[in-house]
Formats: C-alpha cells, sequence, structure tokens
C-alpha cells in the first residue's frame, strides 16, 4: 500500500463556523521548525492545496490556516485516534506525559452553517466529524419540527434577523448530550486572548449558525415568502432591494417571543431508580451470591418523566444543567432531603459532598420495594423500578394439586371413584397466581429477606402473609376425600379457612373431569331397562348425573327445553336400579301440569319403573306409596301440604322438575323441599337464572346446601358485582365454581346440534281446573243423558260432534263455553302450561308459532299473552286482509319482530313460512296429524337452521288425552282409521263415547309456589 | 388592659402624653399577621429552641402578649438581616415603634470553617433545602465552637423604641414570635440571621462541591481522550410523516405580535409550513 488511509477531522473554530482538516501517515512525523515560540506547522496535517481533494468539497470551502492546540509530545504532535500507520509511533517520549501545544494546520472553511460532509471512500473519519454531523442534524430536525424563532441578529449590526433554535425539553436534553459527547479536538483552535470554548458553547453556536442557515436556505426563492412584507425578507438568503432595517415593533416583540423560547425543560422532581447490579464499576461481572442493589438519585423533569438525569451528572458537570434549571444541585439536594422524611434511610446516603446514590442489600431492597416506593411515589418523587418489578409485595397465594387414589395407587377413573375416596392432595405457595416449585419454596423459606428471585424477575413478598401460608402448608399434609375436595373447590376463597387466597385447584383424572364441566366423563351405556334410545349427548348427561350421584354431589340438569331432561333423570333411575341393590324411592316434584306427564313418561319409557302419584284427593300416606315404588311423582303444591309427611321418609333421590319453582328460598315449597330427606339431590330446569342471580343461589342451595355460602353472602361476592358492576371476571368466577355441579346444554351447542333431528315431537299434558272440571263433567252427562234420544244418523252425529266441541273448548278455557266474555284468571290448567313453555321460550331468546282451531280462543289468548309476558304477540285469523297477513309474517320474520305468533289452524296452517319460530306449539288437537304437520311446518321448513321443538297440549284424563292414545296407537293406521276431521268419532256406540269423553282426572290444586314466586306480572 | 405596661412614676417622666393619647393600639393595615390563630408558636424544634432562649431570658410572660400584638397584625414589617432582626410595630402612639433582637454573627472565618464542615456533608444542605433545620446542624457549630443559638442575654440585646423600659416589651415579643414563626418556615432564615442569607450560602457550598468534583472541562485535563466523545455521539433523530409533530405549535404559542397591522404570527405561518416540507 502505497498511500496510507488519511484521518479526517472537523472542529468548530468560534471565528469562522465549521473547519475541516486531516492527517497523513505517509508524512514525516517530526517538524523541521525550531521555533520554540508561536506555532510550529503541524508536520503531518494534509496541505492546503490537497485537502479540498482529500475532501470532496468543490469549490464550496475556503482554504485557511488555524492554530490547533493539539496533545503533542515535545517535537510532534500526537497521532489522532484514527491515524493508523504501518509503523505504530513509539509515545514513550517525555516523562510528563503529552502536553498541549500550538501546531498551525491547513483547514478548509466551510460556509456558514454547513456541516462537515461525509468522509469519502478511502479515508477514515474521526469522531469529531460525526459529532459536529449530528449538531446539524439536531438542527434539521429543530427546522421541520418549527422549534425555530425568529430574532433580532444581535451578533449584526442590529438590523437584521436570525432564525434562532428553541431547545425546550427533549431538544434541550439532546443538545446537551452532544455537548457531553463533543471530542475536545472539536474545540481547540487557539484565539489569541481567549480560552477555548466550553462544549456547550460550541455546540449553541453550530447549532444556531445551522438553523439560521438552513432555515434561510429553505425558505429563500419560495411563494410564501415572496408574498410575505418586506420586514420577512430579511429571513431569506437574499438581501431585498432597498430593504429598511426591521421596524422597531418587531424587534421589540421578538424579544418577548425570545422569552417563550428560551431553553427549559420544566420543573423538575428527584427520581429514584433501583436496579440490581450486575457489573461493578470496572465493569467486572458481580459474583457475590448476594445480590446487591443499587438505588440511584437523579432529577426528573416532572412534564417530560423521561428527561432525567443522573445526580452522577449533576455534579460532574454543574454548569451544563444550570441552562434549564436555576440551580440544579441545590434542587436535587432539597428534593432528597424531602425524601429522606419519607424513607429516612437516604439521610446516610447525603453523608458525603455528592451523593449519588445508595448501595441495598437483598433486605434494603425488599423494603424498598414492599413499602418505599408507593410512599415515595405518592410523596410525588418519581420511582423507576426495572422491568418485571412492580412496587408493593406481590400476591402470595394457595395453589391446591391433586387426584384420587385408587387402591393401589392408580389414578382412579370416573366410573370407580367415590366421594369418600382419598385424594393425593398438596398445597402449594403461589406467586401472583404461579405455582413455586419446591427448589423455589425452599429458597424462599431459607431467603433472609423475603425477596426473591422467580424465574428472571424479583419478587417481594408480605414476610407475615409468607409465614402464615408456610405455616398452613406445614400442617396441611393430610388426604383430603373426594368430597372434601370438591366441596373446597366450589368454596369461595373467603370461606376457606386458610391464611391465604385460593388461587387455583388443580384435580388431574375424573376430579379434574368434573371440575372442567364433565365433557371427558367415560359415556356409560344405555341402561336396558330404558325403551328408548338415547342421544349421544343424553348419554353424557346420564354419565354426569351417575358421577354426581356415586359421590352424593347434588346437581343441575339444566338443558334446554326440548333436550330430554325427563329421558336422562329417568334413564338414571333405570341405570341405577340395573346395578344397586334396589336403592330407596326417588321423589320427583313438579308443577301440578306436568304430574301426570311424568307418569306417562315414566311408564312408556321405563316400563320396569314402579311409579306412585302422590298428588289429588285420592293421595294415601306417602310412606307407603314410597314404600312400593321406585318414583313417587308430586307437585310442589302437595309437597307443601303434606311436608310433614315427606319429610319423614328416607329417600334416595330428590328430583326438583322446573326447579325455577324453588327460586324464591324463601317461599313454602323451597323450604319444605330443604325439610325433605335425601343421599341426592337434582334439580331440572330450562332456564337456571331467569331475572336474578340469587335465583342460581337457591336452587344450587336446594341441591347442594350451603355449598355457595349464605344467600347474603353471595349477594354481596356475586349477585352485587355480577348484576351491578357488571363485572365479568366475578361472573366467570360464580360459573367456575358451579361448573362441576350445573350441566347446560343449548340447542345450538356444537356438541348437541349434531345429535339433533330436526324437529323434536312431545305430547305436554296439562290439568284441569276444578271448574273446567266440572263443566267437563256437565257437557259429558249432558250428552249421554239425550243422545239415545235421537236416531243414529245426521243428528246423533251432530249432538255427538257439537259436545265434542264444548269438551274441547271446556279444555282449552271455560269462557269459550260460557260466552261469558269473563277474565282468563288461573282458570284453565292448558293456558297455565302454556305460560310456563313461553316463559322459557322467551327467556331463551326463541321465538313460537301458537296454534289454535278456535277464533274465539286466540281472540282471548292474544291480549292476555301480550299482558302476561308483555311482549307484541301477532294474532292471525281468517278475518285479516292478505296484505295485513303479509305484513304480519314479514315482520314476524324480522329481528325485531314479535316473539310470539298466535294463528288460527285455518288462516295460517298452509302458505306461509314462519322460520324464524324454532317453536310451535298446538294448544288443542286436530285429529288429523296430517293437518297439524302442515302447521308445523309452517316453522319446519327450507331456511329453517335449527331444531325445530312441537309440543301438542293434552289435557289429562279428557277426551283430548284418549284421543291422543287412540291417534298414537293407530298412528299407522292413520290414514285408514282416521278419516279427515273429527267425523269417525262420532259414529261410536254410546258406550264408547262414554269411555271416551268422560273425565278420568283430579282437578289441578293451586300451586303454593307459583303464588309465592309469582313477580307480579 | 394597657395599665401593667404602664409601671412607675419614670413613665410620665419620659413620655408626658396623657394616658388617653396613649390608650389603645392603633390598627394596621397590611400588618404582619400571625399564620397560626391559636395554640403553640413555634412548631419545629429550632424555633422552640429559640423560642426557649427568650423564655430564659425572661420573655416568657410576654410571650403571650406578643401572640396577641401579632395575631392583631400590629408588626408593620419584619427583617431578618445578618445581625439582626428589625421590625416595625405599630403600638398605640401614631409614629410606629422601631424594634430590633441582635445578634452576634458569625465570624468570617467561622463561616469558612462551618462552609467547610457543610460541604463535606450533603445530609445539612439537603435537609435546610427541604425546609428543615438538621438536627445534628448544632453539633456541627459545636464543632468549630460556635452556637445556633445565643448562649445568653448579652448576646442577644434587644431595644424598641416604646415607652416600656421592661426589656423584652411586648412589640419585641411580637417580633420574636413572628421571627420564630418565619424560622418555622424558613430555616435559612435563622442562618442569615447568624450572617450569611440563603443564596451566599448556598453559593459557597457549591463552589466547594464543584471544585471537590465536577469533570474536568479545560482541554489539557481531557488529553487521553482528545479524539473521542465524552459519551456516544446520539444517533440523528428518526422521524416519520406520521410521527412528525404540529410545525405551528411554537406560533400558536406565541403572544400576538403586531407589525405594520399586520400579525408577524400569520406572516410566518406559511414559512413555517415550508420549513416542514422535506427536502426536494
Amino acid at each position: 500500500m502505497t498511500d496510507g488511509v488519511l484521518a479526517l477531522h472537523a472542529l468548530w473554530s468560534p471565528g469562522r463556523g465549521v473547519c475541516l482538516w486531516a492527517e497523513d501517515p505517509e508524512r514525516p512525523v517530526r517538524t523541521t521548525s525550531r521555533a520554540r515560540r508561536g506555532a510550529r506547522p503541524h508536520p503531518f496535517a494534509v496541505p492546503a492545496e490537497r485537502l479540498a481533494a482529500v475532501w470532496g468539497t468543490g469549490g464550496a470551502a475556503t482554504a485557511g490556516v488555524a492554530v490547533l492546540a493539539l496533545p503533542s509530545d515535545p517535537d510532534a504532535p500526537r497521532d489522532s485516534d484514527d491515524l493508523e500507520r504501518e509503523e505504530p509511533r513509539d509515545h514513550a517520549g517525555g516523562p510528563g506525559g503529552p502536553v498541549l501545544a500550538d501546531w498551525s494546520v491547513p483547514v478548509l472553511e466551510l460556509p456558514p452553517g454547513a456541516a462537515p460532509p461525509v468522509a469519502p471512500a478511502g479515508t477514515r473519519a474521526s469522531p469529531s466529524v460525526a459529532a459536529l454531523r449530528a449538531v446539524d442534524a439536531l438542527a434539521t430536525d429543530l427546522i421541520a419540527r418549527g422549534r425555530v424563532l425568529p430574532a433580532p441578529d444581535e451578533a449584526g449590526d442590529g438590523h437584521g434577523l436570525v432564525w434562532h433554535p428553541v431547545l425546550q425539553g427533549p431538544d434541550l436534553v439532546a443538545a446537551d448530550t452532544l455537548a457531553a459527547a463533543l471530542p475536545p479536538v472539536c474545540r481547540c483552535e487557539r484565539v489569541p486572548g481567549e480560552d477555548p470554548p466550553t462544549a456547550a458553547a460550541v455546540v449553541e453556536a453550530a447549532l444556531a449558525a445551522a438553523v439560521d442557515a438552513h432555515a434561510r436556505a429553505r425558505i429563500t426563492g419560495t411563494e410564501e415568502l415572496a408574498s410575505a412584507p418586506d420586514w420577512a425578507h430579511a429571513l431569506g438568503a437574499e438581501p431585498v432591494l432597498g430593504a429598511t432595517s426591521p421596524p422597531a415593533s418587531l424587534l421589540a416583540g421578538l424579544r418577548r417571543w425570545a422569552v417563550v423560547g428560551a431553553p427549559h425543560a420544566g420543573p423538575a422532581r428527584a427520581s429514584f431508580r433501583l436496579d440490581e447490579v450486575v457489573v461493578d464499576h470496572l465493569g467486572h461481572a458481580v459474583e457475590d451470591p448476594e445480590p446487591v442493589f443499587r438505588l440511584t438519585f437523579a432529577l426528573q423533569s416532572a412534564q417530560d418523566p423521561s428527561l432525567t438525569v443522573d445526580a452522577d451528572t449533576v455534579w460532574r458537570d454543574p454548569t451544563a444543567l444550570r441552562r434549564w434549571l436555576d440551580d440544579p444541585a441545590d434542587l436535587l439536594l432539597g428534593e432528597l432531603g424531602r425524601a429522606a422524611r419519607v424513607y429516612p434511610e437516604i439521610g446516610d446516603a447525603l453523608r458525603t459532598p455528592r451523593p449519588t446514590g445508595m448501595d441495598l442489600d437483598l433486605a434494603g431492597a425488599h423494603h424498598f420495594l414492599a413499602h418505599v416506593a408507593a410512599d415515595l411515589d405518592r410523596a410525588g418523587f418519581g420511582v423507576l423500578l426495572p422491568a418485571g418489578w412492580r412496587g408493593g409485595p406481590a400476591r402470595l397465594g394457595l395453589v391446591g394439586a391433586g387426584q384420587a387414589e385408587g387402591p393401589e395407587g392408580v389414578v382412579t377413573t370416573s366410573a370407580r371413584l367415590r366421594r369418600d375416596d382419598l385424594v393425593d392432595f398438596s398445597w402449594r405457595l403461589a406467586v401472583d397466581g404461579e405455582a413455586l416449585s419446591d427448589d423455589e419454596m425452599d429458597a424462599l423459606v431459607r431467603a433472609k429477606a423475603p425477596l426473591v428471585r422467580l424465574r428472571g424477575r424479583w419478587v417481594a413478598v408480605d414476610p407475615d402473609r409468607l409465614r402464615d401460608g408456610l405455616a398452613f402448608l406445614a400442617e396441611r399434609r393430610d388426604h383430603p376425600s373426594v368430597g372434601d375436595v370438591l366441596h373446597l373447590a366450589v368454596t369461595h376463597p373467603d370461606d376457606v379457612p386458610a391464611p391465604l387466597p385460593v388461587e387455583e385447584l388443580r384435580l388431574d383424572g375424573a376430579l379434574g373431569d368434573l371440575l372442567a364441566g364433565g365433557s371427558s366423563l367415560e359415556p356409560l351405556d344405555d341402561p336396558p331397562g330404558v325403551h328408548a334410545t338415547l342421544r349421544p349427548y343424553q348419554r353424557r348427561g346420564l354419565s354426569w348425573l351417575a358421577f354426581l350421584a356415586r359421590l352424593g354431589l347434588g346437581g343441575v340438569l339444566a338443558d334446554d327445553m326440548g333436550l330430554g331432561k325427563t329421558l336422562q333423570v329417568l334413564a338414571l333411575e333405570s341405570h341405577e336400579r340395573g346395578i344397586d341393590d334396589a336403592p330407596g324411592p326417588t321423589l320427583l316434584v313438579c308443577p301440578t301440569s306436568v304430574v301426570s306427564t311424568w307418569r306417562r313418561e315414566a311408564e312408556r319409557f321405563v316400563p320396569d319403573l314402579r311409579v306412585a302419584v302422590h298428588h289429588g284427593a285420592g293421595r294415601t300416606d306417602p310412606a307407603a306409596a314410597a314404600a312400593d315404588a321406585d318414583l313417587v311423582v308430586t307437585s310442589y303444591g302437595t309437597l307443601v301440604r303434606d311436608s310433614e309427611a315427606l319429610a319423614g321418609v328416607a329417600w334416595h333421590r330428590v328430583v326438583l322438575d322446573e326447579a325455577q319453582m324453588v327460586k324464591n328460598n324463601r317461599s313454602r315449597g323451597a323450604k319444605a323441599v330443604r325439610r325433605l330427606d335425601a343421599e341426592h339431590r337434582l334439580a331440572l330446569t330450562g332456564t337456571p337464572v331467569e331475572n336474578r342471580l340469587a335465583e342460581l343461589w337457591s336452587i344450587m342451595d336446594a341441591v347442594n346446601p350451603g355449598m355457595l355460602g349464605t344467600a347474603s353472602a353471595f349477594r354481596e361476592r356475586y349477585a352485587v358485582p355480577v348484576e351491578r358492576h357488571g363485572r365479568t371476571d366475578v361472573a366467570e368466577d360464580l360459573r367456575r365454581r358451579t361448573r362441576p355441579f350445573l350441566l347446560r346444554r343449548l340447542k345450538t351447542d356444537p356438541t348437541v346440534v349434531d345429535d339433533l333431528p330436526d324437529k323434536i315431537e312431545t305430547i305436554e299434558r296439562c290439568g284441569l281446573t276444578g271448574e273446567q272440571a266440572s263443566l267437563y263433567r256437565v257437557v259429558v252427562d249432558q250428552m249421554l243423558d239425550t243422545i239415545d234420544d235421537v236416531k243414529p244418523g245426521i243428528e246423533r252425529r251432530g249432538r255427538v260432534l257439537a259436545a265434542m266441541t264444548k269438551l274441547k273448548q271446556v279444555c282449552n278455557h271455560p269462557a269459550l263455553l260460557l260466552h261469558d266474555g269473563s277474565p282468563i284468571g288461573r282458570r284453565s290448567g292448558k293456558i297455565a302450561r302454556l305460560e310456563e313453555i313461553l316463559a322459557e321460550v322467551l327467556a331463551a331468546g326463541d321465538k313460537a308459532l301458537l296454534f289454535t282451531q278456535y277464533a274465539a280462543f286466540g281472540d282471548m289468548l292474544a291480549p292476555h299473552l301480550a299482558a302476561r309476558f308483555d311482549t307484541e304477540v301477532a294474532w292471525l285469523h281468517g278475518g285479516v286482509s292478505r296484505k295485513a297477513r303479509d305484513t304480519m309474517v314479514e315482520r314476524f320474520q324480522s329481528e325485531e319482530g314479535p316473539s310470539l305468533f298466535l294463528l288460527s289452524l285455518r288462516a295460517g296452517g298452509t302458505g306461509i313460512t314462519l322460520t324464524a319460530a324454532q317453536h310451535v306449539v298446538h294448544l288443542d288437537r286436530w285429529w288429523n296429524p296430517a293437518v297439524e304437520d302442515q302447521a308445523t311446518d309452517r316453522a319446519y321448513r327450507i331456511g329453517q337452521k335449527r331444531t325445530v321443538g312441537v309440543r301438542k297440549l293434552v289435557t289429562a284424563g279428557t277426551l283430548e288425552e284418549r284421543i291422543d292414545d287412540l291417534v298414537a296407537g293407530k298412528r299407522a293406521l292413520a290414514d285408514l282409521a282416521v278419516r279427515d276431521g273429527e267425523d269417525w268419532l262420532a259414529d261410536l256406540s254410546t258406550d264408547d263415547l262414554a269411555k271416551v269423553l268422560s273425565l278420568d282426572a283430579e282437578p289441578d290444586e293451586p300451586e303454593p309456589g307459583e303464588e309465592d314466586d309469582d313477580d307480579g306480572a | 388592659m394597657v395599665r401593667e405596661t404602664r409601671s412607675g412614676p419614670r413613665f410620665s417622666e419620659r413620655f408626658p402624653e396623657s394616658y388617653a393619647e396613649y390608650g389603645k393600639r392603633k390598627p394596621v393595615e397590611d400588618g404582619l399577621v400571625a399564620r397560626s390563630r391559636r395554640g403553640a408558636i413555634g412548631e419545629s424544634w429550632w424555633s422552640g429552641r429559640f423560642l426557649a432562649v427568650l423564655t430564659q431570658l425572661g420573655v416568657g410572660g410576654r410571650l403571650d402578649r406578643g401572640k396577641t400584638y401579632a395575631r392583631a397584625g400590629q408588626v408593620v414589617d419584619l427583617a431578618i438581616e445578618p445581625g439582626a432582626i428589625t421590625a416595625t410595630v405599630q403600638g398605640s402612639r401614631d409614629e410606629p415603634y422601631r424594634a430590633r433582637i441582635a445578634l452576634r454573627p458569625f465570624a468570617d472565618e467561622a463561616w469558612e470553617a462551618v462552609l467547610d464542615a457543610l460541604a463535606a456533608d450533603s445530609w445539612y444542605a439537603a435537609a435546610l433545602l427541604a425546609g428543615e433545620v438538621p438536627d445534628d446542624l448544632e453539633a456541627v457549630l459545636a464543632g468549630v465552637g460556635l452556637s445556633l443559638f445565643p448562649q445568653g442575654s448579652g448576646e442577644l440585646p434587644m431595644d424598641c423604641s416604646c415607652p416600656d423600659w421592661s426589656v423584652p416589651c411586648k412589640h419585641l415579643a411580637a417580633v420574636a414570635y413572628l421571627a420564630a414563626e418565619e424560622f418555622d418556615v424558613d430555616p435559612f432564615a435563622l442562618l442569615r440571621w447568624r450572617g450569611r442569607d440563603r443564596a451566599t450560602l448556598l453559593a459557597a457550598l457549591r463552589d466547594r462541591r464543584d471544585a471537590g468534583a465536577g469533570t474536568p472541562t479545560a482541554l489539557e485535563d481531557l488529553l487521553d481522550r482528545f479524539h473521542g466523545p465524552g459519551v456516544p455521539v446520539p444517533a440523528p433523530p428518526e422521524r416519520t410523516a406520521r410521527l412528525r409533530p404540529d410545525p405551528e405549535a411554537l406560533l400558536d404559542e406565541l403572544p400576538p405580535l403586531d407589525v405594520d397591522g399586520v400579525d408577524a404570527r400569520e406572516v410566518l405561518r406559511p414559512l413555517y409550513r415550508r420549513l416542514a416540507e422535506p427536502d426536494g
């Protein structure tokens, strides 16, 4: 290599601005000059004639000479750091090391405000170049952000204007940083009679020059400047002909503006930064086994907390900060004195001339984190903790983990798990919700201060709570039973007798399944005694019920209506009776309206089950009935009345159907339920929560007494936060706690929906009120008395049909027969059942179609339902115009339309599409199934994406039920035997007619539960 | 209520005015009203110590009357100066009285020693700046043979232009009371009385601090890193168009400036927009 790499330098000359020079490693080192006075020529500086070519400045720069004070040996300047020679020089010259000596150096003077150019390839720029370029970059940035102000040119003749930088906030700190970075060589020009400028002065001057030059260049020649008044042209680069000096008012105003633009960083406060010391002041890694922490004092801008200057800097460079704070040192000391009141330990750290911070051991750091940090923050000081740290102690809690043990220590499967099985269970401490390992717990126990490093971060724990927690762990090494653990799982943390909150229970195996909602329990086979095929989700429900039953835990089966809760319960009864030795009888409590439905469903699905009905006037001693029965069905009304006797029976199980009947836990029904003695309790409901969360508490408390705590505690912990404050986290907590004991599947549930048929038909049996029953008997008797007075034929047939119509109307409502316009009241068992069904439909947000064949019934029902549910009820009958009908249909199909659509079978049975409805209710029977199917198809047709639930209301013990049996039994023959309409009935003999028509049922009694629970709707 | 202050025959000799003339104190507008309305005076330990000294000197019984005076705002002005607390107190005469509580300032050499001790331990300055006289300041002063508080009546000459020859009179008591309150709020006042005001004291401490430390800025001291940056040279700020602040924000902060009927801010506004335009 022939040419060495040139080292390029830049400096700020107070008189000339930025100057460039360079060193050449090829030039001889020693000076030939003997001159001792004045500056000698720099021996290896690049000479003036080559400099412009070396720097590539072309003609923009002016050649000149500057006297620079450089570190020197007696006979030559020292090399700069960036000059590389093939043979390094030996600097072991004088005994005193280098001294400053003056050298005259050829320089290039750049135009005012210009920045050093980028060093050309093949050369090497020293940091002096980068430093002055950085000053220029700040100037450019200030201009672009408008952080500049015009000012009178005090340095000039007083008549010009200059652009001044405005340094405030972060910009001021940026300028200070530039000053701190500025290499001394940038300010080494020797001017006779003057001290070299400080770094801050150089940055200030260079910045001002660059701002003025760049801003002028930007606006020169622009339209904006051309259209500005004359005085503004003084801010551009080209003099305006004939321009006079700026008006005095302007100069005075600009001086006022300068106050606004004066450098300031705003008020400051002390801040405290805590760090773990990982390297010592020499940069060596600290290997002390005891961690050391450093609390660093600093001044922090109150307006921009990112502006922080360590105390070290305040002491080291006392002049720099004084530009933006009146007296940074006094401010810092005063702040530290103030902080010492909050944190007296600071006082000791101040016992030096220039305090910068204090060292803390583990205990000290813990004290700071756990107590002091928050106090300082409250007192208005800044507190900076490393990422991952936070003020205040970490949250300590307990996490329980366990799994059920089999006899051989084998994990027990759900099929075997029993309530009294022991659980291999252990508690662990958890910090901020994370369970600690044994090692971590040991570390915490051994720690001298309760500040431990956990997973890469330091955590402060409250020592008292830690001690309590450890004591609790030491005591609790027992093996709780499955029942204990499950009880724990649902108990609110406040009720757990532990010194720390229980954050989580982790249970594996079957217990975990249960806590997770029982989704992966082993499904049971269909019990052989059940004459039906369970759908997959029903089989899962059965497994869940059986699992809970074995553990003696109450459950709430809250499947959507139509998903077969009845069948699942009956299957459970059958399953148990198939495997166990004759468990005791089960008491099933339900609304009066479905007592007979239960009996019939039981007979139909599980014929082997011995069912007794304890209901109505002729009922006997329940103990006697229970002795010979597997299932005793009773109503809530009867339960209240016979509470004493029923409480005296040892029941295997109590099932509460339509358990919302006990949602008011002060009702007589709920009290009577609580008195019952049963090994196991189940509740069935389609709507576990209708209005208030308290209803859920009542139902859960009925099946698992005490599990959710007292009603008032529940209200305080869950109901108020969820209902009043909309706290979803609390709702989620409640859901988590109740999940093991509440199974709710929706028809839309993807795990259910595939199992569902397109249409589910149910016969809903309802009872008669006393008024209905006596009217019914009168009609039958009258008809039978007079029927033989006429000859068989048209007249007899007419009488029979008239009587049947009357009977069906009585079954609907007495007022239909009496034509008296009397109020609906509670006079119809069918309407009572209908209201129950619709309450569920509406609670689920679904829509329903209601078909009747009697327009008069629809006329009275439509306003009644509208008032009862405070909702719009569409009513389509023969008198509705075609146009009005279309509007009705369209509205019902839309989202906002009514939820209930009442239709007369004739007007609405055909031709229209009502797929918005998911439910169809046939209020009265039309004996031809085809006609009903056709009506049903309004909802169940192309466009319907969900399962349609079809309910046919049948009044038990009346001709409705008997004809339904006939139709169902002869379904296969329906086309043959059942002609259109009801004519075939009229041809029956009088004896047969008597059998078909006579009433075979006790009237319903009023429901006490309903009275109590009526919300006044 | 004025009776007790006029005791002895010498009164009429010195002040021939009638009793009626002498009578009640005259109300003062904008007098220095004591902050504390009731209860003890001198909340801090140091003003407590000051008052304790006064009590030792026999002022105790009169302080309460001074308090009443001070609370009524009879002290027209009060200055705590090196060597003396001086005040103007409105009494019953038209002409207010001049009251003065003197205290010998520390000698300059003594102050040098005190400042050396204080500069070596920033706790003292920190506490003073935080509004508190550090409780071990007396020990520091004792170390150089000084005492913050006067040790005896000889060190605390008081005088008042009022006709009451008892020293201290109620006017002096009122002044002492207000001075104690002043010490409560501004502990530097105590040191000013002893000869160094806050600014001088802090500047002296600062000089000592700076002398003992600080980064050398003289080129001679920087020969070992003459070409290198003191801290890393900061990278140029990066700004995307999205993050660029409003170039007219500063203009909006400025007061209006009328030049020949046009607001200079509005003249500059288009220029500032041009300044914000990226090059090219």
